[in-house]
């Protein structure tokens, strides 16, 4: 639906879940919006009543207190529902066989925060989801919300604190004994809201913050770590810990990467000045200093990470990107100019041992979409599979999935299916074996 | 009256609106699905 305002950001697309399904060879493939109740309630009005992204303030009366997710930026399965889900809001449950929404989820009533991250984790030794909700009880608080969630889908554990500043969490990290919180430096604020600022502001001169909370603790036990060089985080690639240490793999550019939420000066940094970093982050949890140890464990630039999700929240060593060559040709005579996420122009299988990837890239006139991971077996040595990803066709507007085998991944796709229709750029998803797709409860 | 996208380079070319709910049965598929796929990508 087009905005009321005339205007929008990426962020706030309503959400479209796709489905490839894998059997006997073949593939087969469905899409359907998510009714979340903004979609129900604008289809109605034939109108938007929704205003700017994580805004209530410019949005219709006639919707006024009601959930404004969009539900758009990550599905996961969880106890036999497919939980869609926007970091504004309560997780919306679908079915994962047909794709039907079954309505917004609180696991049994319990989730009494507003919010639920679209990045929660899922320990694969146990099958607990992990996650949290940050502005928990309502826009520009600093409340968060930390939940465990058994294999069963209840609540077993829940913990409330509050950020050292009112600011965006977009991703965090698990691992078998503590969580880790990444506070941005992208600020928000009631007042900006009600003056139709955007909903975030970059703060340029402030310190990078990281929370650690120990899994099962409380509110009390947080820890805050500081970085006093600002940073952008982005998503996380994975995280364990080791006696007191904990570690944390992820991408951190130097400047503000979204141009939609400039400083409060109007300020948003030339894209050519934007530099990233692989870091592991090691927060000591014996040592008194409040500043973690950083490490850049690879050249490789990427994001959208996944890995072997079987050695998720432990130590690992193979991860997967959509690789980001600032080298690599793009024509823009046959394409135009570049769309969203053109700059993820390949795929990348990321040594984490050794620091080294191998590459695939897709060519000047493509670009790629968040590669996920499948194990070639339930039994199969870590990263040996297959990693699957939508592949943009700049030119033709056209879709293709393809699916390249780890054991030649340079060699690029072993399989290429061409859609017959165009997925525009979205932003997360996951690869789920058959044997853990049961009906829902 | 049914409201506009605006033109902005969110809606431009790859990125214009998508809009459509699909059922595709045995995609076209170059090369060989391994038979030892056995799930759904959800994206």
């Amino acid at each position: 639906m087009a905005a009321e305002l005339g205007r929008d950001i990426f962020f706030n697309g309503d959400g479209m879940v796709g489905a490839f399904r894998f059997k006997d060879g073949h593939v087969d493939f469905t899409s359907k919006y998510v009714l979340t109740d903004k979609f129900v309630a604008e289809r109605a009005a034939r109108r938007a009543l929704y205003g700017a992204y994580r805004n209530p303030f410019t949005d219709d009366p006639s919707v006024a207190g009601t959930i404004r997710s969009t539900a758009n930026t990550n599905v996961v399965v969880h106890h036999g529902l497919l939980l869609a889900l926007k970091e504004d809001g309560p997780p919306v449950a679908m079915r994962p066989d047909t794709l039907e929404t079954i309505g917004n989820y609180r696991f049994d009533g319990k989730m009494t925060s507003q919010t639920f991250t679209a990045h929660p984790k899922i320990d694969p030794t146990n099958g607990e989801l992990i996650g949290f909700g940050y502005a928990a009880k309502g826009v520009t608080t600093t409340d968060i919300a930390y939940y465990v969630i058994d294999r069963g889908g209840h609540v077993v554990h829940e913990a409330w604190f509050n950020a050292p500043r009112a600011a965006m969490i977009h991703d965090f990290a698990v691992t078998e004994n503590y969580v880790v919180f990444p506070v941005s430096s992208l600020t928000s604020d009631i007042e900006r809201l009600k003056q139709g600022e955007p909903a975030f502001a970059w703060q340029p001169n402030v310190d990078q913050i990281y929370g650690v909370l120990p899994r099962r603790g409380s509110g009390k036990d947080i820890r805050w770590f500081t970085v006093p060089t600002n940073g952008f985080q982005g998503h996380t690639i994975n995280a364990w810990d080791e006696g007191h240490k904990v570690y944390l793999d992820l991408p951190v550019v130097n400047d503000n990467v979204f141009w939609f939420f400039p400083e409060y000066s109007g300020h948003v940094p030339d894209p050519r000045s934007l530099r990233q970093a692989m870091t592991r982050w090691t927060f000591d949890l014996s040592s008194n200093s409040p500043v973690p140890q950083a490490e850049i464990f690879t050249q490789t630039m990427g994001e959208f990470p996944h890995v072997d999700e079987r050695y998720a929240t432990r130590p690992y060593r193979h991860a997967f990107l959509a690789l980001i060559d600032p080298f690599a040709p793009y024509d823009a005579d046959r394409c135009g100019p570049p769309s969203v996420n053109a700059f993820l122009n390949g795929l990348a299988h990321l040594d984490i041992a050794t620091g080294k990837s191998e590459r695939w890239l897709p060519g000047p006139t493509s670009s790629v979409q968040e590669p996920v991971f499948a194990p070639r077996s339930p039994n199969a040595p870590e990263g040996d599979g297959y990693v699957i990803a939508l592949v943009n066709r700049l030119d033709e507007r056209r879709s293709g999935l393809v699916i390249l085998d780890t054991q030649h991944f340079a060699d690029g796709p072993v399989a290429v299916a061409h859609l017959p229709l165009r997925l525009r750029n979205g932003l997360h998803g996951n690869s789920v074996p058959s044997s853990e797709l049961t009906a829902p409860n | 009256m049914t409201k506009r996208f605006p033109d902005d380079p969110i809606y431009h070319g790859f990125d214009a609106p998508g809009r459509v709910e699909a059922h595709v049965f045995d995609l076209d598929v170059e090369g060989r699905i391994p038979t030892d796929l056995d799930g759904t990508f959800f994206v």
